[in-house]
């Protein structure tokens, strides 16, 4: 008939869109064969990051003590700083020690199940709880905004078109668990948040068994109970967490009383016993960090809120470990602590620590990269650190500061590429630039251990002239050498192959480097090499 | 993407038919958790007994544990905000805190009279948005009125028409998205849903011209309620009988006295005026002699812009129209055109059956679902009453209600399910998000994004232009469930979908613009005094109070303000901090940006909590 095919000519330009039974309003990524196969390898990695939030900014210098720097210390904070004595030691770790509240970190450290990434910051530091929360979350530069998150904007890429075509046959599970009361903004993508939030663990077992909190014994309360109810029990992840989380387990670790970081990585490793696929678990430390005053008490410097919040981890990561090794899951699984900033290295008048700079990341799991075979001879040569003890001025004043080693996208860099199975590109792609990354996980193949060695090569002059760098070898080469040179902030600055007859290679660098300190890295024959590059 | 080769109406027939599967009774866990059967929160008040259900039929309806005895009587108490904004979301879609500033302004009488005031001056009707993708078959131009433009042709003109009626649709949305403080909008909606006409069928009908002209005349429908929305409902009843829009959509067009046609004489009975309950026991017999008046009336002249409804004598079933008892055994003479008159003086006769029942609906579309014997005596025939004394005028019906203690009582505050049209339309005007383009003279991208708006609120089962059928929307008369007819698993999970997309925003793309919607959260909080602002208690609570019908524990507003504003912090000052630094300094980018995370976390937090989907 006349009549259809005048409907059918109208219909594309006067019917609403819809896609998926959502109005199509965002240009949705193309499901290409490319992102598919990102998708599809992001499912077969089966790794998992659990991020403990803790918030306020932690002490570094308190939780993890440069113990060669103890003079210096008591110089600084002699009315908070504990008994040298009551440090916990680290094995083969002269310098660092642990606040005596983490007798079950100091286990996990001795037995390689943990790894310190030192002064991990930013450049530019800001004192703001907020606007580094955000540096944090985000990845940005300290005078950047964006307004997505590093962890969304990684899942955007390996899943891409979430959440229309999600759940799915290769990945039925929610993207990532956050347990809060919002979606944090380290998972806000690029179109909408990535996570499934819950309130709390007690909102999750709602879910999962269909029960909801108390309400009103009236009209409103009827109607309010309905309408959570039908929320939570349709959600299109109840089935595979309800199926994930009653997956018996025959022996399950005990976890403390009284600790509701424990109460959240319960569930978070009931889920992963069950075989739950989220790649991202986000839970929150209960404490605040933010210790102004009264960080350790008065009669005892042992104790007090820093120590309160450091059982609360030691006692949680201690309870989780030891169950993730129970059920046999322990190698898919890497814990790391994040807080916006450290603390500053002199105390106040108040057993309190103001807001400071550079602090140290933990990570905990079984695949970190702490065998002594793997790191000796390399830049970081002490089992389960990364980086030196922080340097401390003899006497410090105000203004001194826990200086920063390593830019915190270099973790980020580590984790996409060693842990969350992604590309150097896609990790170059989530985080805006190539970022070196840390030996913080053991590879499987562990071809390139770098090495700072004096005697592979020699730049000279060395500070560089006219960005012409010119590179003696000690050996000779007939072969593709791959040149990149990276700011001390971890930015890959330059990039090049080229082919090397001979003991020298001679080029310039097309974009003037601004003055400082550069790391100029080789790779040739499958082997990494750095050597320190000057600018005046 | 759409299927190019589906039709629309193909397309919205697919949507449809899944809507409709999912509405009534297939849904498991619907059938579990509503309230009328989850016995999960009740614990030892569990109750079941039968009892009259004052609607259709009767049905096991759980009784409330505290009954809701107030009644008519003025409303007396206090008259803040927070009564304000109970008063603006029930008369309109959600608020607008400029217009509820301008109600606690005033006492509370003046306040209830100003938006029962409504200004029935037409707003500039309907124009062709669609020229640059396809020109008017009328030769309107672009930008220009179509409404008085008859198309005169079977077959040219049918995607104009189809362009109009859609436009027609987003006209009506705009409208409700732009309504001023007063009831007007949600009158007309009311009207429309309770003598609903499908725009779709009426295109559809097949008669003469509907397929080049049906736009218009669904636009004359519109213009009926919109021209009177508070007037005589006596009045509107007749009016409507011989709209052209109704003669097709409820087939009077074909009523003949060699084959009398029930459909229009059964519903203008059982769904706009008496009511199907126990007490109208009006017979099958008295439709067949309904239909036998109603014979005979026909649209002419559609293809020109002066159609008419007229009387063609050699039609009429020229019999006497004997009824049952109901009606008194009333006779209805041959008389002609005078016969309809007759009939709806006979049908307003059952004063009280029809004023209870016009006041029933009034009250679920307004107020709540359940009516029990309290209400039912209490509220729904005395209000009736006052119906009938008033002459079958609605203005003093609603103002009775609107300012008795009833409306105005906790019993009633939070109860009511937002409709889709409550829920989007209401979070745009809530959040005075900015939908159109930056274009004024944009029309094709302003109906667009219009026409995607009811699209949205149309797939999860509301949509203007869209009924399931002649008793409108399942919500607002299906016993025993009501309101909660608009939740399914399917639907609910759509809900917080849509309200999140208009958080985290998106751009339609239509007509050489490119427009960004996405809400203000900045604007929104700048409403508030900036003493408020800057400190985040009061701004998690002040954002609640305008958001949420109840107000929530002090714990959870704690908790809401430490994750959202704080970012896990316990120190306030930190939120006031970056609060000052951004007012001292507004284009800071990093300043602004800081706050923005924060106010956006915290208003979607809101939004997300169920209790937002009630009002």
């Amino acid at each position: 008939m006349e009549r259809r095919k005048f409907i059918q000519s109208t219909a594309i330009l006067s019917a609403p869109l819809l896609l998926n039974r959502i109005p199509v309003i965002a240009a949705p990524h193309k499901l290409t064969k490319e992102l598919s196969a990102v998708a599809n390898a992001a499912a077969a990695c089966e790794k998992i990051l659990v991020i403990v939030q803790m918030n306020g900014g932690c002490d570094g210098l308190g939780t993890i003590l440069p113990k060669d720097k103890y003079s210096q210390l008591s110089n600084a904070r002699s009315n908070i700083l504990i008994p040298e004595s009551s440090i916990l030691s680290l094995n083969n770790n002269a310098t660092t020690g642990l606040h005596p509240s983490m007798p079950e970190l100091q286990n996990l450290y001795n037995n390689g199940k943990m790894m310190i990434v030192q002064g991990v910051s930013f450049s530019d530091p800001n004192y703001s709880h907020f606007r580094s929360s955000d540096i944090w979350a985000t990845g940005a530069n300290a005078n950047q905004v964006i307004e997505t998150g590093w962890l969304g904007r990684a899942l955007d890429l390996s899943y891409p078109n979430f959440p229309q075509t999600y759940p799915n046959a290769s990945m039925p599970d929610p993207l990532s668990v956050q347990i809060g009361s919002n979606l944090p903004f380290s998972l806000q993508g690029p179109s909408i948040n990535m996570g499934y939030c819950v309130q709390n663990p007690d909102d999750l077992l709602n879910v999962i068994n269909a029960t909801t909190d108390p309400v009103p014994n009236s009209d409103y309360g009827a109607e309010l109970t309905f309408l959570r109810l039908m929320k939570d029990q349709s959600n299109a992840y109840r089935t595979s967490l309800q199926n994930a989380y009653n997956v018996p387990q025959a022996i399950a670790a005990t976890y403390p009383n009284d600790n509701w970081l424990a109460d959240q990585l319960k569930v978070v490793a009931r889920l992963i016993n069950g075989g739950l696929k989220t790649p991202v678990y986000i839970v929150n430390h209960p404490g605040g960090f933010d210790t102004h005053e009264n960080q350790v008490s008065g009669s005892d410097k042992r104790e007090g809120r820093l120590s309160d919040n450091l059982k609360i981890l030691s006692k949680a990561i201690g309870a989780f470990q030891q169950d993730l090794a129970v059920m046999g899951k322990a190698n898919k699984v890497a814990t790391m602590t994040v807080s916006e900033f450290g603390r500053r290295i002199i105390s106040n008048d108040s057993l309190g620590t103001d807001h400071g700079r550079g602090a140290p990341v933990m990570f905990f799991g079984t695949e970190l990269n702490t065998s002594m075979s793997a790191i000796a001879g390399t830049a970081h040569p002490i089992s389960g650190m990364i980086g030196v003890s922080p340097s401390i001025p003899e006497i410090a004043n105000v203004y001194d500061e826990v200086q920063m080693q390593f830019d915190f996208r270099q973790v980020y860099s580590s984790i996409l590429q060693d842990w969350l199975c992604m590309s150097e590109a896609q990790s170059t792609s989530v985080l805006g630039a190539a970022y070196a990354k840390l030996p913080i996980f053991k590879t499987t193949t562990p071809l390139e251990t770098t090495k700072f060695e004096q005697n592979f090569m020699s730049i000279y002059p060395n500070p560089i002239q006219n960005n012409q760098i010119n590179i003696k070898f000690r050996a000779t080469f007939n072969d593709l050498v791959t040149i990149s040179v990276y700011s001390i902030l971890g930015a890959k600055v330059f990039e090049n192959k080229f082919k090397v007859s001979g003991d020298t290679l001679t080029f310039s660098i097309d974009s003037a480097l601004s003055a400082g300190t550069y790391i100029l890295e080789t790779i040739s024959e499958g082997q990494k090499h750095t050597h320190k590059l000057l600018v005046t | 993407m759409i299927n190019s080769n589906l039709s629309r109406r193909a397309l919205f027939g697919k949507i449809f038919s899944k809507l409709r599967q999912n509405t009534l009774s297939t849904d498991p866990l619907f059938e579990k958790y509503s309230r009328k059967t989850y016995s999960g929160r009740r614990s030892s008040s569990l109750l079941y007994k039968e009892r009259r259900s004052f609607g259709n039929k009767t049905s096991n309806i759980e009784d409330r544990v505290n009954p809701v005895t107030s009644g008519l009587a003025p409303y007396t108490g206090q008259w803040t905000t927070v009564e304000a904004l109970h008063l603006v979301k029930r008369i309109g879609f959600g608020f607008k805190k400029s217009q509820v500033d301008v109600l606690t302004a005033k006492t509370f009488n003046a306040a209830v009279n100003a938006v029962l005031n409504v200004d029935i001056t037409p707003p500039p009707p309907p124009i062709n948005y669609y020229q640059n993708q396809e020109i008017d078959a009328g030769g309107i131009p672009y930008g220009a009125d179509w409404t008085n433009n008859a198309i005169d042709d079977y077959v040219v003109g049918m995607s104009t028409n189809v362009n109009r009626a859609e436009g027609l649709k987003a006209w009506q949305f705009n409208l409700a998205v732009n309504q001023d403080v007063t009831i007007k909008e949600k009158m007309v909606l009311f009207w429309y849903h309770f003598i609903p006409i499908d725009f779709d069928a009426v295109e559809n009908s097949e008669k003469a011209f509907s397929l080049t002209n049906s736009a218009r005349i669904c636009f004359k429908y519109m213009k009926m309620f919109r021209d009177n929305p508070t007037g005589n409902f006596k009045t509107l009843i007749r009016k409507m009988a011989t709209q052209p829009a109704m003669m097709f959509y409820l087939n009077n067009e074909a009523n003949t006295k060699t084959a009398p046609d029930e459909n229009f004489a059964r519903e203008i009975m059982e769904l706009f005026t008496l009511g199907k309950d126990a007490t109208a026991t009006y017979t099958q017999a008295d439709v067949i002699q309904a239909a036998k008046v109603l014979t005979g009336w026909r649209v002419e002249n559609l293809n020109t812009s002066n159609e008419s409804t007229v009387f063609r004598p050699e039609l009429h079933d020229e019999s006497i129209k004997i009824f049952s008892t109901f009606f008194n055994n009333t006779q209805i003479p041959n008389s002609g055109a005078a016969e309809l008159d007759l009939f709806i003086d006979m049908i307003f006769k059952k004063e009280k059956i029809v004023s209870e029942y016009i006041c029933r609906r009034l009250y679920r579309f307004f107020v709540y679902y359940d009516i029990d014997a309290n209400i039912e005596a209490n509220i729904i025939v005395p209000l009736a009453q006052h119906f009938v004394a008033n002459n079958w005028n609605i203005a003093p019906v609603l103002d009775k209600l609107f300012k008795s203690q009833h409306f105005f009582d906790l019993a009633n505050r939070g109860v009511y399910i937002k409709s889709p049209f409550d829920l989007l339309i209401g979070t745009i005007r809530n959040f005075n998000l900015d939908m159109m383009p930056s274009n004024p003279n944009n029309f094709g991208a302003q109906y667009k994004i219009l026409e995607i708006f009811n699209a949205a609120c149309f797939t999860i089962n509301q949509g203007f232009g869209k009924v399931n059928n002649v008793a409108g929307w399942t919500a607002f008369y299906q016993n025993p469930k009501f309101h909660e007819y608009w939740i399914n698993s399917d639907s609910i999970q759509q809900r917080f979908a849509y309200i999140n997309l208009l958080f985290n925003g998106f751009n339609i793309d239509w007509n050489g613009a490119d427009t960004r919607i996405e809400i203000d959260c900045i604007a929104f909080v700048k409403q508030f005094p900036n003493n408020i602002i800057s400190n985040p208690n009061l701004l998690v609570a002040e954002c609640i109070k305008y958001l949420l019908p109840i107000s929530l524990s002090a714990f959870q507003l704690e908790i809401i303000k430490k994750q959202t504003l704080l970012t896990g912090q316990t120190t306030d000052g930190y939120w006031s901090g970056a609060w000052a630094s951004y007012i001292s300094n507004p284009t800071n980018e990093q300043d602004l940006s800081t706050v923005k995370i924060r106010l956006k976390t915290l208003l979607n937090t809101i939004v997300q909590y169920a209790e937002y989907q009630l009002t």
